[in-house]
Parts: structure tokens; C-alpha cells; sequence
């Protein structure tokens, strides 16, 4: 049965038309073609499918779209402003947090809602903050030092 | 200062903005206009006799617009090595194992695909099944394959040197048994794969694939068709470690599908079809006798593996000589028998995974030289000091190792752990352990297909390059590009690549056995030099010099002799138009490994790899014994990869290698009980997340190689070779008990700490 | 694939009990929906209508209320992990939401949730049995409070009625000289189920243990207070043998309603230690 959605994704209002079943990792790649988002398991143990519902990492693989109603969701797509990277994707970048590419979206929103909640973490603070993103190419090394240095703590040289 | 400007430098990625915005696109981001989706129905017992499938229900659900069985498709089998084919895209008269193909719909949506799929009716005579390879070797066992009535489907029996003299001369003989666990490569993207047809009957397949040119010539013969019907085109690829090398059941069916439908069809893998349907790292049983003397020589080393295959081949032949020769190195080992038994069971598939056949036998190795170094009294890091090949040296199996820096990989990882302060002399629950190894960059002659390369030097000064290098993550295309830089004496963002689709690119092997910086490496190279000449001809003959004067750097072309003398790279170019030469400067390169002997892995000796790397592993380790919990507190690297062509992504490959190691130590095994995987999620399967992972110290230990582009050798798989001794070494430090088998489980480590107390 | 539902979102809780008690066991409650939508994904439950419970207010609040705390059914674990009420009236229940699954379960993830599904494994529900948490359940029939402890007939099975809602959930605020101590047990650090979990409270006075609480979790079908161990440790002295008996006292009665396992070898021991280390650490006993 399909009903019609109003979602606030990446900043615009959006009414569709989907059947009300679907999950919000479906609505967005099939019917907003925001494929930034990965199915990685569809069970809500890898991480891949994050977004940020209110700010929030959310897994939108457990998440029905109708539940999300009314919130604001932020996808990969929706985080350089105009044209300017995050910084943390300039940081996943430049250190080579990236080789396959499939955990990054989800990784990189995920980092992103924690450095607004601590802007100054610790090594381990931010292993624990990614600890619901899986990856298998990096083991986590490059990713760890990315996040730390767009929180600054590398250039101050702490 | 180094001598180069591109080559060695930590660049960032080419994709890596496009993967850091969500607009990388892999196989299941792309859509047709039209598209149908599949699914495919699977075998749920682990081996039976099909008596019938009817399709008639599931063809009758809204939205179905096609189904088929395996007696629908043609009668062609498939494999990656051509001797060893054993597999239909459908099983068409038995299944083998639970998940077998069985069938397949396709539909408007997934849901309507999905219901189809529930509605297909099977008739199965179950068959008696065996799911343990020394069971399956048994006379009388039930047999899997017609063909193969030992189940026993690929062997190798090779001896160098006079082994059983070695062992008379012997002063120690030691003999120990080893079992390794089954291995998910747990690639983050599950395999899908998209096809259409074109009105001449072309199929084109974009796959979520390693190994691009192998895949059409796979898909080719499954399909009944010609070659050149066939394009494959990879996209952005999620990882693949090994299991994105063979064909499956998901790109035979939308190539199929497309070809019955005349629509584009994508097929997608959940997760539990990548655990439990793709291919999995051989669990082996190993038997090791090793003869030493008393001052530590290794005389002799006799091998008897036997590794579970499951229910196909995919790459046993290969897998199972791999583990055999790849073994003679680091250590100087003058005899050596290697017996080893690829073996049939009603389980899932074994396949390449990263090490591919010699992680398991490494293990065995590395864990073995550690009780030896206990038992005749020398430290273990000595030990493998002193048996440590060097470069130059003959070898047994005639492996020609121009470079090698295993001894100081040894030295550098011993020093980074702390060894002297902390081996032996930690308090009980701590250790420190190492291990070392090797691996080919590349194995020479496979299937005989070379590797290529076109560069094409544009009017404005940018350069094309044609590869058909697959960038699976690991950043082949960065690489390879920096190497074609390099050569031109251009910026690495003058470079526009064109990779891995088979219609446009040159003939490339794909990417395993770690050779594509190698491989491509070296193709580009000779493509990027065939350019360069052919522009430089044009400017000698303008400033009237020869050609060999001349130098090409900074986007200049100089007289090397007096450098302000010349043009810059746009100003030759026009020369070079204007001589009439024709454009785009075009060059072409073919690699292919030098071979003195007509060497084929599977039948003659010889020296199976372009060059080798070398790797030591140190490990640190905390074991709680109350809950035989270990934590790995850090992680040494040391690593010869010859000359480092981008230091990052160096780092990045050994990084992932020893976190990947680790869970295979600690964590990761499939368990199954009668060929059913149990825990087929990452929830219970359980590679290590960011909270697991140690500190990790990479060195880099750079020996220019002469094979190598630039001096560069391999650095994906070596690496993944030796974590899981050192761990085991590490915990035998902490608490003095020795494990071997895999994976080190809490439960383990506790029987064994009772035992040693009663 | 998830079959076809009506979504509704009551505004009060009347409105939902309306709903629950016209619909019954053809609808299901929804709040964060991490096992829910598997759930529904597998096709072990086909509801007709799914409820969604996290817009009613008094499902969302956090309340001190004289001397005990409230926490509303639908709020999350992240959220009970950064209230300064729980962290200062019961510490031991904010530890354990801030251990569950990942960040991102814990963003959708509900303190009622982690109760009603039952799971054996479910982190919070050890640390609520220590607290002597009390349920507030609401529904057409009326209202009722009762011990979290009798919400669990069986592993995934809750007592709780399909017309019934969670509304929150209640426990005496621990005082100044109560400590708890959680300690979990898992195969890896991030994203795991817990293996074994064993929560205590203890009050202590001087060398004497003035009261204990010991729970264990994932490790029995359903969550027990280990009442035997208790009262072996209750008035005595604080002393390692002691320690050692009410730790032998748990994993019997562990064995006693699990039978003998295959993992009961590596199981027995472990709880032994863990308790004595739980015990050892809410004495302060740092040795």
C-alpha cells in the first residue's frame, strides 16, 4: 500500500509516493537515488547505511521511513556545503582513511555527529564512537587519525 | 631529496573524493531504465539428487517476468582455473551444498522476485553428505563429483633436495599437527552484478568484480557465447580480498536474464548469501615435521596438508600449489617434501582470500619455529635470523629472489615489540611474539596472460592512460598513475584513467596474488616510456640533438646537460603536431613476468614471481585467565615491499592485513553443523570493529627491486600472512600455553590454562 | 522485504491503548525498531498495524520523583546513557545502555524495547533486576505496576499482553553508601551480544556487606536474581572465601536451570570469577 511521505532530507522538503513499507535506507537509494547510502547487511550491524536523523547516526536499515517523518535526515550527499567538503571528508581524504570506499559515508556521518557532541575525544573515545561502522580494509588506523585531526587535536599538537 | 617527484609520495586517493561524497558509484547504485531484479533459490540440503523443479507458481506471481532452472541454462562449466572446471552457473542434476543454485526468477521488484523465489517447488532425493575432509578421503565415502570418486580433486606432491637424508642428518626432529578455521573475506559491498543486451546481442555486465577479463571469459563459456559478445565493466568495488575473483550464480543470471528479457536485470547478494554462497578461506589440517640442528639450521621440512574444499573447486589446483612453493620462503629450506589434498565436502566453497593457501600452512610454520627455538634453547628470533634467505641466494624450487629484506624486517619489527626488554620477562598474562614471511608480487604465467597498458598524450597536455588494472579499494589506479607521472615527468592530476572494462582497456590478469603494482605497474611504465619517446624524437630533431640527450621533468623537456635549454610540455607538444607526427601520442605496454624456463606453476619449476616480499610480525598480547580473554595491546609491521610507490596507501594495505590477521587469531571462524553456516552475520561472525584494534607501528623496509616499476613489489597480501602466529607465539609468552589451532577462543584458552594445571 | 502494515502514530496513550485493544495480537508496538524490523524483514510476525509509541510524552521522560527515579519506555539508551539523574541514582543501568550494541543501536534502541523483546542477552535488564526496577503497564483494562522481574516468561518471550503498553519503568534511587558493579563479557569489545553479564549491588558498612544484589545475565533463559548468593554474603564480613562459596552458589544455580551445556566448562568458571570480581569491585576491593 503506498501513502505518501514527507521527509526533510539533506535540507529540502520532499512529499513521495512509496509503498509504506519501505525503510528509509530503501526510499533513499531507490526512490531519492541517494545511493551514498550502502546496504552493507541490512540488519543493522555494519554501519554502512547511516545517516543523521535530528543530527543523530541512524541506522536506516532498521528504520522505517514513515518513523522518520517530520525529522530532518542528512545523507553523504548533504554534507558539503556548497561545493566545500566537511572537513572530515577533506581529513578522510588527505590520510587515506579510504580504500574501498563502502564504510565511508556511514563512517564519516557517524564521526561527524560525535565531534559536534565532543569536539576534543581521545584516541579511544573515538574508537568507541566508530565501533558501529564496520570496515574491513583499513583496520581502522587511518580512519582513527582522520577523525582526530578535523577535531584539531593534531594541529595543536596535543 | 628524492630523486622523484611522484613516485613515493603520500597522495591522497583519485577516488577518494568521490567516495568521501557519496557519489562513487558501485554495481547496485546503478539502475537501467526498465531494470529487473532477481533472486535465486538455494539448496537447502547439503547434498541431493533434483528430481524436478516446477516454476509454474512463481512465474504466476504479479510482476514475474521470467524463471528458470538449471536445466534451462546451457550445459557449460566454469572455473578459474580451466583444468579444474566443476561448476554450472545452476546446479543442474545434483546440489552440493546448502545454498547450492537452484534457481532463479527475475521480476519487477525484489519484493515480487523475492515471492517467486518461495513459490518454486523442488523435488530433492536427499544423498548422503560429508562434511569432513579426512572423512571424505575414506573409501566408501559419498562421492560429490562423478568425476573425482576420492573427492580428492586437486593434489601436488613435490620434494627438493634429499629429505629424508636431511632428517637422518637431523639433530632435533620436530612433529606437529595444525587445523585452521573456514575465513569470511566479509568484503563491506555483497557481489551484485547488472547486465543489459544490446540490439546486436552484446551482453554488457557491470559486476562488483576483481577480476574483469577472467570474468568474461568465464561468463563467455557459461553463456555459450563468443568473447567479443561479452563486456565487462567494472565499477566502484566494496572490497574483495579474494572473493570477488570468482564467477557467480549472480552474474550468470543477469547476463541470462537480460538475454531472455531483452531487459537490463541486477542481481544483488544479501549478507548471508556472502557468507554462506561466495567462498571462504580453506580450513586445512596440517601435519609438520621439521629437522633442525642443534645450533638452530633447518635441515628438512615435510608437509602434509589437507584442505576442505566444500563443494567446488574455484582456484583448488592453484590454492594448493601456492601453498606449496610460497612456503620455501623466508627460510633457506634445501629439502622439502609438500604432499598436499584440496578435498571435496558438502560445505561451503573454499576460494582465494588474501595469502591465498598460505596463511593456514604459515601458521603452522611460524608456530612450529617457536617450539623448536624453546626446545633446542635459542631465542626465536635468532632462529629465524639464522635460517633467513637473502637475496641472491639459489633456491631449492629455483624462486629467484633479486631483492630481499627479511633479516632486517626481523631486526626493525624485534626492536619496535621491545623484544629484548619483554620477551619471557613480562609478568604472567603478557607476551610478545613474532613471526615472519613471504609472498610472490604476482605469480608468473598465469594462464599466460599479459598485462597492458595504452598512454596517450593529449593536445592540451594531459595524458590518458588505459589500464585494465581492477582497483578493488586498494588503489591500483592512484598507483598506477603516480608510476605513469612519474615516467612523463608530469603532476599526477594530468593524468585521466580509464580502468578495467573490457571493451576500451588492454588485457589485464585482474587483481590477486598481490601482483597488479607489479603487473600493471610495469605495463604502464613501458607505455608511458613508448609515449615519451615518440615525443621526444620530435624535439630532438627540432633542437638537434638526439633523443637520448634530452630529459622530461616538471612538465618540461630539457637538454639534460643544460636545462634551460628546451620547452615545456605544452610547447613540445605542438612541436610534435607540427612535424606531422600523427596524434594523440600514443604508447603502448605489455608486461608480462620474465621467465628464463617455460615455468607453469601447475607442471614445471621455476620462478613463479617477478619478485617477493618479506614481512615480519611482532605482536604484543594481554590474556585475562580468569576469562581466557586475549586483547592484542600492539601490532608491529615490518614490511619489504621494495620501493614504496605511495607510502600511504603502503600503510593502509598492511594496516587492514593485520587487523584482518587478528580476528582470523582471535575471532573470526564459520561455524557449521552438517554443511549449515550458524552464524551467518557480522553480528555473530564477528571481524574486529575500531574497539578491538591495537597499536599499530608499520615500518617500511624499502629494497629496490630491479623487476619491480620503480623497485616496487607487493604489499596487499604478505601481511596477512604472519598476525595470527604472532599472536599465538605472543600468548604462549603471556601464559605458556601453545595453540594450534585457529581461532584462539576465550573458551580455549581457558580449557588449556585447566589442563596445565591439573 | 517487509509485507504491507498501517503505521499509526497515537498522540496520547489512550489513543494507543484504543488502538492496542481494538487490534490485539495484529499489532505491534513500534519505538526504536532495531528487532522489531528484522523482524518483520524474516516474517516471524505479519501485523496489521503497527503503533508507533516514541511520540507519546510520557513514554519520553526521565523523571526524579522523591525517592525513586522513572525512565519512559521509549527512551533511548543513548539518552539514558547522558541523563545525569541515572548516572547519579543508578549508575549500574547507565553502564549497561551505554554497552549496548553499537552507537547507532543505542541512538534507536529503547529501554522498552530491551525489555519486551525478551532476549536473555538484553544488556539492561541484569542491572534493572539488581535496582528492583518496577514496570508501569498501562492498558484499557487499566493501569498496573509491577516487578520488571515478572515481565519474562521465556527467552524472546515477554509476559506482557499484546493490548498491553510499557509505559515506564521505576527504581528507588540507590543511596550515597550503595555501589553497583557491572562487569560484561563478550566475544569483541564493539558490536556484540553479550556473552554473560553479571550485575551487583552492595551496600557495605565498615567490613560487613549490609546488603547485595547479584543478577546474571545471557547466560540463563530468563534474567534471575541469585538469591542464594545473597544471603550467603548478607550480614558476613567481606572475606575471599566467602566470595568464593556465593560465586559457586551462582554458577550452580546457572547450571541448574540451563542443564549441562556444551559451553558450561568455559561458562562455569568464568561466571565463578566474574562474580568475585563484580562482588570485589562494588566492595572497592581493588587488590
Amino acid at each position: 500500500m503506498k501513502r505518501i511521505l514527507k521527509l526533510n532530507v539533506n535540507g529540502e522538503d520532499l512529499e513521495i509516493l512509496v509503498e509504506g513499507h519501505k525503510t528509509l535506507l530503501e526510499v533513499l537509494r531507490e526512490d531519492l537515488g541517494l545511493t551514498g547510502t550502502k546496504r552493507g547487511c541490512d540488519l543493522g550491524t555494519c554501519g554502512a547505511c547511516t545517516v543523521l536523523v535530528d543530527g543523530r547516526p541512524w541506522l536506516s536499515c532498521l528504520t522505517l521511513a514513515v518513523a522518520v517523518e517530520k525529522k530532518k535526515i542528512t545523507t553523504i550527499e548533504g554534507l558539503a556545503q556548497n561545493g566545500k567538503l566537511h572537513p572530515l571528508q577533506n581529513a578522510f581524504i588527505e590520510k587515506g582513511a579510504i580504500q574501498c570506499g563502502f564504510c565511508t559515508p556511514g563512517m564519516i556521518l557517524t564521526a561527524k555527529a560525535f565531534l559536534e557532541e565532543n569536539p576534543h575525544p581521545s584516541e579511544e573515545e573515538v574508537k568507541r564512537a566508530i565501533s558501529g561502522n564496520l570496515c574491513r580494509c583499513t583496520g581502522y588506523v587511518k580512519i582513527v587519525e582522520a577523525i582526530l585531526s578535523a577535531s584539531g587535536r593534531e594541529s595543536r599538537g596535543e | 631529496m628524492s630523486e622523484f617527484n611522484v613516485v613515493g609520495k603520500r597522495e591522497p586517493m583519485l577516488d577518494a573524493w568521490e567516495k568521501a561524497t557519496g557519489k562513487a558509484k558501485y554495481t547496485d547504485d546503478l539502475s537501467l531504465p526498465g531494470m529487473l531484479f532477481g533472486k535465486i533459490l538455494r539448496s537447502p540440503l547439503p547434498h541431493a539428487k533434483i528430481l524436478k523443479v516446477d516454476l509454474t507458481e512463481a512465474l504466476k506471481v504479479p510482476g514475474v517476468k521470467d524463471a528458470i532452472s538449471g536445466r534451462d541454462i546451457p550445459k557449460r562449466k566454469y572455473g578459474i582455473v580451466p583444468k579444474a572446471k566443476d561448476e554450472y552457473a545452476l546446479a543442474i542434476e545434483k546440489v552440493r551444498y546448502i545454498g547450492d543454485e537452484v534457481a532463479a526468477v527475475v521480476a519487477t521488484s525484489p519484493e515480487a522476485a523475492e515471492e517467486a523465489i518461495s513459490r518454486i517447488k523442488v523435488e530433492y532425493e536427499e544423498l548422503p553428505a560429508v562434511f569432513d575432509p579426512l572423512e571424505a578421503m575414506k573409501p566408501g565415502a559419498p562421492i560429490i563429483h562423478e568425476e573425482v570418486p576420492d573427492n580428492v580433486s586437486a593434489t601436488i606432491r613435490k620434494e627438493f633436495g634429499n629429505v629424508a637424508k636431511a632428517f637422518k642428518d637431523s639433530d632435533f626432529i620436530f612433529e606437529d599437527h595444525f587445523e585452521t578455521q573456514p575465513v569470511n573475506h566479509c568484503p563491506m559491498e555483497p557481489q551484485a552484478a547488472l547486465a543489459m543486451v544490446d540490439h546486436f546481442g552484446k551482453v554488457t555486465l557491470w559486476s562488483s568484480t576483481q577480476i574483469p577479463f577472467f570474468l568474461r571469459r568465464n561468463l563467455a563459456t557459461t553463456l555459450d557465447l563468443p568473447e567479443s559478445k561479452v563486456r565487462i565493466i567494472k565499477p566502484k568495488v566494496g572490497g574483495g580480498f579474494g572473493q570477488k575473483i570468482d564467477l557467480y550464480a549472480k552474474d550468470f543470471c543477469a547476463a541470462f536474464f537480460a538475454m531472455r528479457t531483452g531487459r537490463p536485470v541486477k542481481f544483488v547478494y544479501d549478507r548471508e548469501e556472502v557468507f554462506t554462497c561466495t567462498r571462504q578461506r580453506h580450513p586445512m589440517y596440517i601435519y609438520l615435521k621439521t629437522g633442525v640442528k642443534k645450533d638452530g639450521t633447518i635441515l628438512a621440512q615435510q608437509f602434509r596438508v589437507i584442505a576442505d574444499g566444500g563443494a567446488y573447486n574455484s582456484t583448488a589446483p592453484l590454492m594448493i600449489t601456492l601453498a606449496c612453493f610460497f612456503i620455501m620462503l623466508p627460510y633457506r629450506i634445501e629439502n622439502l617434501l609438500f604432499e598436499g589434498y584440496h578435498v571435496y565436502t558438502n560445505k561451503p566453497v573454499g576460494g582465494a582470500m588474501r595469502g591465498h593457501g598460505i596463511p593456514q600452512v604459515r601458521f603452522a610454520v611460524e608456530t612450529q619455529l617457536d617450539i623448536i627455538a624453546e626446545k633446542i634453547g635459542i631465542d626465536p628470533l635468532e632462529l629465524r635470523l639464522k635460517n633467513a634467505f637473502q637475496a641472491g641466494e639459489p633456491h631449492p624450487a629455483k624462486l629467484l629472489v633479486q631483492s630481499c629484506g627479511f633479516s632486517e624486517t626481523l631486526k626493525k619489527a624485534a626492536e619496535a615489540i621491545g623484544w629484548r626488554e619483554k620477551r619471557g620477562k613480562l609478568p604472567f598474562g603478557r607476551g610478545v611474539g613474532l613471526a615472519g614471511a613471504s609472498f610472490p608480487s604476482g605469480v608468473s604465467n598465469m594462464s599466460h596472460i599479459s598485462s597492458g597498458a595504452i598512454v596517450k598524450i593529449e593536445r592540451d597536455g594531459s595524458v590518458t592512460l588505459l589500464t585494465g588494472a581492477a582497483d578493488i579499494g586498494q588503489g591500483a589506479e592512484t598507483v598506477i598513475s603516480q608510476i605513469v607521472a612519474e615516467e612523463l615527468g608530469v603532476r599526477i592530476e594530468d593524468i585521466r584513467i580509464t580502468a578495467a572494462d573490457t571493451e576500451i582497456t588492454p588485457l589485464d590478469p585482474g587483481t590477486f596474488g598481490s601482483g597488479v603494482t607489479l603487473r600493471a605497474g610495469n605495463a604502464a611504465r613501458m607505455a608511458a616510456r613508448a609515449a615519451k619517446e615518440k615525443l621526444l624524437e620530435a624535439i630532438a630533431e627540432k633542437m638537434e640533438v638526439s633523443p637520448g640527450e634530452l630529459e622530461m621533468k616538471n612538465r618540461r623537456i630539457f637538454l639534460r646537460e643544460n636545462p634551460d635549454r628546451g620547452f615545456s610540455f605544452e610547447e613540445a607538444i605542438k612541436i610534435y603536431q607540427y612535424s606531422d607526427r600523427p596524434m594523440p601520442i600514443i604508447g603502448r605496454g605489455s608486461y608480462f613476468p620474465p621467465a628464463k624456463e617455460p615455468t607453469t606453476l601447475l607442471h614445471e619449476d621455476g620462478n613463479f614471481s617477478p619478485a617477493y616480499s618479506f614481512m615480519t610480525q611482532a605482536a604484543e598480547v594481554e590474556v585475562d585467565p580468569k576469562t581466557g580473554r586475549v586483547r592484542v595491546l600492539k601490532m608491529v609491521t615490518a614490511h619489504d615491499c621494495g620501493k614504496a610507490i605511495n607510502p600511504m596507501l603502503v600503510e593502509g594495505q598492511l594496516e587492514g592485513s593485520v587487523v584482518g590477521g587478528m580476528g582470523q587469531a582471535l575471532y573470526e571462524n564459520i561455524i557449521m553443523e552438517k554443511g549449515q553456516v550458524l552464524n551467518p552475520n557480522f553480528l555473530d561472525y564477528g571481524i574486529p570493529t575500531a574497539m578491538e584494534i591495537p597499536s599499530i607501528e608499520s615500518i617500511e623496509v624499502e629494497t629496490n627491486d630491479p623487476e619491480g616499476p620503480f623497485g616496487a613489489k607487493e604489499s596487499g597480501e604478505g601481511t596477512q600472512l604472519s598476525p595470527a602466529p604472532a599472536i599465538v607465539n605472543a600468548i604462549y609468552d603471556a601464559i605458556g600455553v601453545r595453540f594450534k589451532t585457529l581461532p584462539v577462543t576465550p573458551d580455549k584458552v581457558l580449557e588449556a590454562l585447566e589442563k596445565r594445571e591439573r | 522485504m517487509i509485507p504491507t502494515f498501517e503505521y499509526k502514530v497515537p498522540r496520547t496513550l489512550t489513543e494507543a491503548c484504543d488502538l492496542l485493544w481494538q487490534y490485539g495480537d495484529r499489532a505491534k508496538v513500534i519505538a526504536g525498531g532495531t528487532d522489531l524490523v528484522i523482524s518483520l524483514r524474516n516474517g516471524l510476525i505479519k501485523p496489521e498495524l503497527l503503533i508507533d509509541i516514541t511520540h507519546l510524552p510520557e513514554l519520553r521522560r526521565i523523571e526524579e520523583r522523591n525517592d525513586s527515579v522513572s525512565i519512559g519506555g521509549s527512551v533511548t539508551h543513548s539518552e539514558i546513557v547522558s541523563s545525569l539523574i541515572v548516572q547519579t541514582y543508578g549508575r549500574i543501568l547507565s553502564e549497561a545502555s551505554s554497552q549496548v550494541g553499537s552507537p547507532q543501536i543505542r541512538n534507536l534502541g529503547t529501554l522498552g524495547g530491551n525489555i519486551v523483546n525478551a532476549s536473555p542477552a538484553a544488556d539492561t535488564v541484569p542491572p534493572l533486576m539488581v535496582l528492583e526496577a518496577k514496570a508501569k503497564i498501562l492498558s484499557k483494562e487499566g493501569e498496573k505496576e509491577i516487578p520488571v522481574s515478572s515481565l519474562f516468561r521465556g527467552p524472546y518471550q515477554s509476559a506482557l499482553q499484546p493490548h498491553e503498553i510499557l509505559v515506564s519503568i521505576s527504581f528507588k534511587k540507590l543511596g550515597q553508601d550503595m555501589k553497583g558493579s557491572l562487569i560484561r563479557l563478550a566475544r569483541r569489545e564493539g558490536m556484540a551480544i553479550s556473552r554473560m553479564s553479571i550485575a551487583v549491588i552492595l551496600q557495605k558498612k565498615g567490613d560487613l556487606i549490609e546488603d547485595i544484589r547479584i543478577s546474571i545475565g545471557a547466560v540463563t533463559p530468563i534474567p534471575n536474581r541469585m538469591k542464594e548468593a545473597e544471603s550467603l554474603l548478607k550480614h558476613q564480613r567481606y572475606d575471599t572465601d566467602l566470595l568464593k562459596m556465593a560465586s559457586e552458589k551462582v554458577s550452580s544455580e546457572m547450571i541448574l536451570q540451563t542443564g549441562i551445556r556444551a559451553s558450561t566448562p568455559y561458562k562455569k568458571p568464568v561466571v565463578e570469577a566474574l562474580v568475585e570480581r563484580a562482588i570485589r569491585r562494588a566492595f572497592g576491593d581493588t587488590q
